[in-house]
């Protein structure tokens, strides 16, 4: 029977993790092609399990194979049950240092991660072997699994950095970020952030329970919870826990927590829609992370839509949106939580759940809450463009029951260990300029001491509200300016202006680009439907809010790291990741992207700087730069 | 602790271990991989036993266990990041059914036969399976090791699956 064979050769590899995608989608073809064969691949499932128990339990084979006995019910598993990782933390000082014999080696496909070799990249492969002295650095949105030839699993966390090192034995460091190992069976989980840790072994996991994170310990001393021979034995938070076969001593620094296992602020997921316009969860097409849950922006069918592949495509799908994130409890108090949905959207917190009917309508939830995080979930359909509100869906709070407000960041859980500096020293936004053009009566750049150069007839015209400011025609009328590489943005960059649309216009508005370059040579700085648009070709991000006809917007486009955001009037829109820099040294246009799109309004107070602004920075910009006659932004 | 909390717990644990077993095959039914279906199995364990005391004893207890992995395997970033989707909400209920039913006595007689069975085959044979099941090589490392490619490593282990699964049924069948 080759299919039944050929079933149980593919669940063999799938279980191993050796199994490719295509073979993935062969194993679900097949099981799905009839009953039969769907029952063969569960007694498959089952007896590989039972042999994964028998040989697991038995001793090595160089002992004496024959004389192995299989265990009962391997009852050691519950003694596991609570504890996910296990990690091997040697300390120096507040860095984690983790030691192990042999070789290193990068397993799975990693993405957003670079290992620096005396200063150059080398490739992160699966089977890439790390040397003493690589630099290992993943990105916001990277991941990165290595696998020692001992069997030490590690999966290296987003904005994570280690540096491996010879001390005794080979050792990496942890620098920044952190990590989670699996070093024994079966598989433990362990994650701290921003945690201190003064220990040689420690064998545990969090979790969160009535609120509290708990810290699950099979060994060790710590000053949370413990799991001891197989039972649960609970220490409250600042009792010691016993240790009785290891020599581990987990502090905690008054203002440090153990971060649960679930990113920093909320995790989304986007699902495509079945018939039944339910989620189809055979097909998730994003995931990610983002600091809000109250707003979804930037998601509208038949936009371009970025994906985690570093790809972006035209959605033209309903879809569906699945958000999760921990509410933090700051007292112990109820919380009236309020969601407003614009299509049926439900909320869910500490086992309750409330739902909406369509358009609009809110909905309250009380929740007696003790101080602590909570499990925050929030599910709803994707909104169309013609649906456009300010909100897909927003979940507000109150402690009262009657006036209720937006969660406060600090009570998403969300914290950037990493966010951007401020610039903006003493208020001088001039700072790490690369370009300005006021585009006050003439085309000087007032950093490079150069002029643009007018193509067709732009006019200076005196607009009501900001004095001198130029205007194109949308039919001939740009500039054409240094090449952009010269003004930093073939890296970090912020690009910003003041911007006033007519009507009439090609549907793409373009504010910055340059000539055509091909993919992640492209630089596409636009409106497009009255949405700011930002894209290196194939690398899209688009805003949900739009510009008004008529209305000066002060539009921010800001390229960090693979990150990249667009700001509208001093605020963040939207942001998105695994973006690549602009690889360009073709002049910046200024009003024309491609031979027959061009602006057709106003432009004012065009500034470049060669670096990422921080929010407050552009909040700073644009209350600065907009200053009307009348003294207000 | 409180004594309460002692018999919740005793209870709980009972409970579990009873189920255990069929649990993790049936979330390794929906999540193909050992590891990550064993990651999935721990969280279960943990979410069971925080909810336990909103557990109606009235109603099985199996049932209620089943639906808490369903739910983790539906909501596991692990399986979308990391690993296909196999099953369909369809085919999650006919997973259930058949691995809800299996009993902690059934698995034991299997492990026994299982034991004997192996007992049967010779050392090269014993050998494969424990690079594959206790070393977890991949099968290219098996194959480095005996001197055999890969393809070949996996048509071996299929064959002894198959042998053993054979002879499982006949013991279990004789007895």
């Amino acid at each position: 029977m080759k299919t039944a064979e050929r079933i149980d050769t593919l669940i063999d590899l799938s279980l191993n993790g050796e199994a490719s995608d295509i073979e993935m989608n062969e194993l679900q073809e097949l099981v799905s092609s009839s009953d039969e064969l769907m029952e063969y691949y569960f007694e498959s499932i089952d007896q590989q399990l039972t042999l994964k128990q028998h040989f697991e339990d038995s001793p090595p084979i160089s002992k004496n194979v024959e004389t192995s006995k299989p265990k009962k019910f391997p009852y050691w598993l519950i003694i596991s049950l609570a504890i996910a990782f296990t990690v091997f933390i040697l300390l120096n000082n507040k860095n984690s240092h983790v030691g192990f014999n042999g070789k290193l080696s990068v397993t799975k496909e990693s993405h957003g991660v670079s290992i620096l070799r005396n200063n150059s990249d080398i490739n992160t492969t699966v089977g890439q072997e790390l040397q003493i002295n690589d630099l290992v650095e993943v990105s916001r949105n990277g991941e990165l699994w290595l696998q020692s030839d001992e069997g030490l699993t590690l999966y290296l966390h987003p904005q994570s950095e280690l540096r491996m090192e010879k001390k005794s034995k080979e050792i990496f460091q942890l620098l920044k970020g952190s990590l989670c190992g699996d070093i024994a069976k079966p598989s433990f989980v362990f994650i701290t952030r921003d945690v201190e840790i003064k220990t040689e072994k420690a064998v545990f996991k969090t979790t969160i329970k009535d609120g509290k994170t708990i810290l699950s310990v099979k060994s060790g001393k710590v000053k949370m919870t413990r799991l001891k021979d197989g039972e649960f034995v609970e220490v409250q938070e600042g009792q010691s826990a016993d240790s009785s076969n290891l020599s581990a001593n987990v502090i905690l620094p008054e203002d440090k927590e153990i971060f649960p296992a679930l990113e920093n602020g909320v995790n989304y997921y986007y699902y495509a829609l079945d018939n039944n316009g339910l989620p189809k969860e055979t097909e998730m097409f994003d995931i990610g992370v983002t600091d809000r849950i109250d707003i979804v922006r930037g998601d509208h069918e038949g936009y371009v839509h970025h994906r985690p592949d570093s790809h972006s495509d035209v959605f033209s799908k309903p879809f569906y949106i699945f958000l999760q994130t921990l509410y933090k409890n700051t007292e112990d108090r109820p919380v009236y939580f309020r969601l407003t949905g614009r299509k049926k959207s439900t909320l869910s917190i500490n086992g309750k759940s409330v739902q909406t009917s369509e358009d609009f309508q809110a909905v309250n939830l009380k929740a007696d809450l003790k101080k602590g995080l909570y499990p925050l979930i929030v599910e709803t359909p994707g909104i169309i463009e013609d649906d456009h509100p300010d909100y897909a869906l927003k979940v507000e709070v109150s402690f009262d029951g009657k006036t209720f407000d937006s969660i406060p960041d600090q009570s998403l859980f969300f914290r950037n260990p990493h966010p951007l500096p401020d610039q903006f020293t003493e208020g001088n936004i001039d700072r790490s300029l690369s370009a300005r053009l006021p585009l006050k009566g003439n085309y000087k750049d007032t950093i490079n001491n150069q002029e643009a150069a007018p193509v067709g007839t732009p006019q200076f015209i005196v607009d009501k509200e900001f004095g001198l400011v130029c205007e194109l025609d949308g039919k001939k009328d740009y500039l054409v300016h240094l090449p952009v590489d010269q003004m930093g943005m073939a890296r970090n960059y912020t690009a910003t202006a003041w911007v006033k649309l007519y009507e009439g216009g090609h549907y793409d508005q373009p504010i910055f680009a340059n000539t055509s370059g091909g993919y992640n040579a492209t630089l596409v700085l636009l409106i497009r439907r009255r949405h700011p648009y930002l894209a290196h070709l194939h690398n899209d991000t688009v805003a949900a809010e739009r510009l008004e006809f008529g209305k000066w917007a002060h539009v921010v486009f800001r390229y960090h790291n693979g990150e990249q955001a667009i700001f509208l009037d001093g605020k963040l829109c939207v942001n998105s990741f695994h973006h690549s820099s602009l690889f360009s040294n073709s002049p910046l246009l200024i009003g024309l992207w491609g031979n027959n799109r061009l602006l057709k309004g106003l432009l004012r107070e065009i500034r470049i700087y060669n670096t990422a602004l921080s929010p407050s920075d552009i909040k700073l910009l644009y209350e600065k730069t907009g200053k009307k006659k009348s003294g207000n932004p | 602790m409180k004594q309460s909390d002692n018999v919740n717990h005793g209870e709980f644990i009972k409970l579990f271990a009873s189920v255990q077993p069929a649990l993790h095959r049936y979330i390794c039914s929906l999540l193909p991989h050992f590891g990550e279906a064993e990651d999935i199995l721990q969280e279960v364990a943990v979410t069971s036993w925080e909810k336990f005391s909103t557990y109606d004893p009235s109603q099985p207890f199996q049932s209620w266990v089943f639906g808490i992995a369903r739910n983790k395997v539906l909501h596991s970033k692990r399986r979308f990041c990391r690993t296909q989707n196999l099953l369909n909400s369809a085919f999650e209920l006919k997973a259930e059914e058949y691995f809800r039913e299996q009993s902690l006595s059934f698995q034991e007689e299997r492990q026994d036969a299982l034991n004997k069975c192996v007992h049967t085959l010779d050392e090269a044979q014993q050998q494969i399976l424990h690079l594959r099941y206790k070393e977890k090589l991949p099968s290219d490392h098996i194959g480095a090791k005996l001197k055999r490619s890969a393809e070949q490593v996996r048509t071996q282990l299929c064959r002894l699956r198959s042998a053993l699964k054979t002879c499982i049924n006949n013991r279990l069948m004789g007895s």
